[in-house]
């Protein structure tokens, strides 16, 4: 046991002595708060106006006057900045191309950002939209909503029909999303799924760094040929388990930075008063924070025994990427199926997957989030997962003492079969 | 010397799936002993002392060690210097030192100590500071023969321990070999370079392909191989030399001529021939065979 205290001591400490380690859990929650700022300070600074021309080529004015008086009231949804509204009614349609060839001018000369061409045919109307920029999404569809608006109102004046009753019959309703728990309701527009998968992201991307760790080190230990002064000192699994250890006591190290920053974050946030309307920080559930740590470890355990096994069978590091690839495989497929579990969290397809012990740190994690499961379904994931864990450790002990021996040729499945026979 | 075994060695065999390692190999160690432990690449010398170590464990057979089973602290009382080695790159050698002592239960108050007093032994005290990785390949070697012997084993195994060493530092090491064989500590070493055998060791043991060959006290079987090679310097024709049933091969060497018998060729019958040819011998020598012939012609015989 002493033995294998030095072996974690040794990994966790050369590790969190490193600068990567200090690069990384710096950097992790700068990248993290720059995701989350970089939309708001971005809208804070594009406040540029778009400056269009509306034509209606049937001398239209009261169209255009109220496709204008719509537009000129909406603001772009991404940027501050207004629509400025300029009208042209058409007397005479053959002066029309000459106008168009004016409109391009001006669009060049960047006086306009475009024109709408609004024009009555068969009794119905069209509209087309010229730019050079036909990707700015937001203005399309104020454009679009302005337009609309206009010519349903005036289709039904002339059916008509009264536009202020059909407006007050048509009004829509504001659904507001409440998230029941367990001390009651509270309000919840899609905190609950964005924290949920901001969380998981993490998980997953904890899971695959420490996982790549475990097997780099284990590489390491081998090429360097070091690993056989070690086990002539002690046995090779307390190498194995210490060095799961150590590096797993390094990523809770990095969680435990991490929660510190995520504690802080929100007090910069407000003083920097960038943190307005709906991006205010959520309230991670304690609860939530104990399963986050729980599936860590339990991830952990299992993906880092998958992992220093395909460590101990290899002997370089190309082919060190070649077996990593499947396991990393497992957390991908995961990941995917996360847009099912969001959907339908109960959902019977949800439940296996989530029960599945290679997905329970992903899909178990962000079914807990978004809509907690019946208990007895966290505790089978949780069993099935210790269950996998402890068969995974015996197999991965039995195949470790035998490959960090082995060099050369990447054994086959067979070879593997064989190396579990040896004394 | 006392006679108990440091190592006794019974009837072990060692596979791995259809490749037998070892084969029914029997080998005792004398207490206190230099041994070497001898074979071409691939002969069963890695897969025996892992055996020793207890990294690997025997198919069939025994292996007792100061005459009890093997045991996990018995692994306390080996120190092992692998062919293959290495350190981890991106410690600083003290520390290194101190993970590797730690795990062989050095004492922590002895510990700095040691490593301090080996590090002068072996003039790297300068270098205890470094990185590993900025070290040389001898340096390395020399830091891990430290970590061999920092916990004062009764028994060492060394692998290969002049590879990469330089003739002085190669020299250093001879010298701590002889100083811990008159502490009474037993050393198996296995190499190919047989002057060093020669000059260090009192049994061998020949291994090839997972068997034994030849075994015993170094000076016995010198003694045992009847030489078959002569060096001669004359002055005159060489015609007598043409004589096939009694030569099978010159070779000139700068002071001399060395000269391969023919199977059954007698030594005297060469030299009546020179004195009748007429030459005049300047020198006419039986050469003791070197471990070097012996290895060679054993292991030839045997494929």
């Amino acid at each position: 046991m002493n033995k294998m205290f030095l072996v974690i001591k040794r990994e966790y400490l050369e590790r969190v002595l490193s600068k990567w380690f200090v690069i990384g859990t710096l950097l992790g929650p700068l990248l993290m708060a720059v995701l989350i700022l970089a939309p708001l300070i971005v809208t804070k600074l594009d406040t540029s106006d778009r400056t269009i021309t509306i034509i209606s080529l049937d001398n239209d004015t009261d169209l255009l006057a109220s496709v204008q008086k719509r537009l000129s009231d909406k603001k772009d949804s991404l940027s501050n900045g207004q629509y400025i509204v300029k009208t042209i009614a058409v007397q005479d349609p053959t002066t029309f191309p000459k106008l168009q060839e004016k409109l391009a001018k001006e669009i060049k000369s960047r006086d306009i950002n475009g024109y709408l061409v609004i024009k009555k045919e068969d009794k119905d109307y069209s509209a087309e939209f010229f730019a050079e920029n036909v990707s700015d999404l937001g203005t399309i569809r104020q454009l679009k909503d302005a337009t609309s608006d206009t010519i349903v109102e005036k289709r039904l004046s002339l059916a008509g029909l009264d536009i202020n009753r059909i407006n007050e019959l048509n009004k829509p309703i504001d659904i507001k999303t409440n998230k029941i728990i367990e001390t009651g309701t509270k309000k919840d527009n899609g905190q609950s799924m964005f924290l949920g998968l901001i969380m998981m992201i993490i998980l997953y991307t904890t899971l695959i760094i420490y996982g790549i760790t475990v097997l780099r080190g284990i590489v390491e230990e081998k090429q360097s040929r070091i690993v056989e002064v070690i086990i002539s000192s002690m046995s090779p699994l307390q190498l194995m388990f210490g060095k799961i250890l150590g590096i797993g006591l390094v990523g809770l190290t990095q969680f435990a930075v991490w929660s510190i920053f995520g504690a802080i974050l929100p007090g910069i946030l407000a003083s920097m008063s960038l943190a307005s309307g709906g991006m205010s920080m959520p309230d991670i559930p304690k609860s939530l924070l104990a399963y986050f740590v729980l599936y860590f470890l339990l991830g952990y355990f299992l993906y880092a025994t998958l992992f220093a096994l395909a460590g101990s069978i290899v002997s370089s590091e190309q082919d060190a990427a070649t077996v990593q690839m499947p396991i990393m495989m497992l957390l991908i497929v995961a990941t995917i199926f996360s847009s099912l579990i969001i959907r339908d969290p109960n959902g019977n397809a949800s439940v296996a997957l989530s029960l599945v012990p290679f997905f329970g740190p992903i899909l178990m994690f962000l079914r807990i989030a978004v809509q907690t499961p019946p208990f007895w379904q966290i505790a089978l994931s949780i069993a099935l997962m210790i269950v996998t864990i402890i068969g995974f450790s015996w197999l991965a002990a039995k195949i470790y003492r035998v490959g960090i021996l082995m060099y050369g040729k990447r054994p086959n499945i067979p070879e593997l079969v064989k190396w579990l026979k040896y004394t | 010397m006392s006679t108990t075994q440091a190592i006794e060695i019974k009837a072990v065999t060692k596979s791995f799936g259809d490749f037998t390692a070892v084969n029914n190999l029997s080998l005792d160690v004398a207490q206190g002993s230099v041994f070497g432990l001898l074979g071409p690449n691939g002969a069963g010398k890695t897969t025996t002392i892992r055996m020793i170590v207890s990294i690997t464990f025997p198919d069939s057979g025994e292996v007792k060690i100061f005459g009890q089973q093997l045991t996990s602290k018995m692994q306390e009382r080996i120190g092992y210097l692998p062919e293959e080695r290495g350190l981890y790159k991106k410690m600083k050698v003290v520390e290194q030192l101190r993970f590797l002592g730690g795990l062989k239960s050095v004492p922590k108050q002895e510990l700095d100590k040691r490593i301090n007093n080996w590090a002068e032994r072996l003039q790297i005290s300068s270098w205890l500071d470094k990185k590993t990785e900025e070290l040389s390949k001898g340096m390395q070697q020399k830091i891990q023969f430290i970590a061999t012997v920092l916990h004062k084993p009764e028994l060492i195994i060394l692998d290969e321990p002049f590879s990469g060493l330089d003739p002085i530092n190669a020299n250093i090491l001879i010298e701590v070999i002889h100083e811990l064989k008159a502490n009474g500590t037993t050393i198996i070493l296995s190499t190919h370079v047989m002057e060093q055998v020669e000059k260090l060791c009192d049994d061998i043991c020949l291994i090839n392909k997972s068997q034994k060959i030849l075994a015993g006290n170094l000076k016995a079987i010198k003694k045992g191989f009847s030489s078959n090679k002569i060096a001669l310097s004359y002055e005159g024709e060489s015609n007598f030399l043409n004589n096939n049933s009694l030569v099978k091969k010159t070779a000139q060497y700068a002071s001399h001529l060395e000269i391969e018998l023919a199977d059954g060729a007698n030594s005297q019958e060469l030299l009546k021939q020179a004195i009748n040819s007429g030459v005049h011998i300047n020198r006419f020598e039986l050469m003791e065979p070197s471990l070097n012939e012996i290895f060679i012609r054993k292991v030839g015989q045997n494929e």
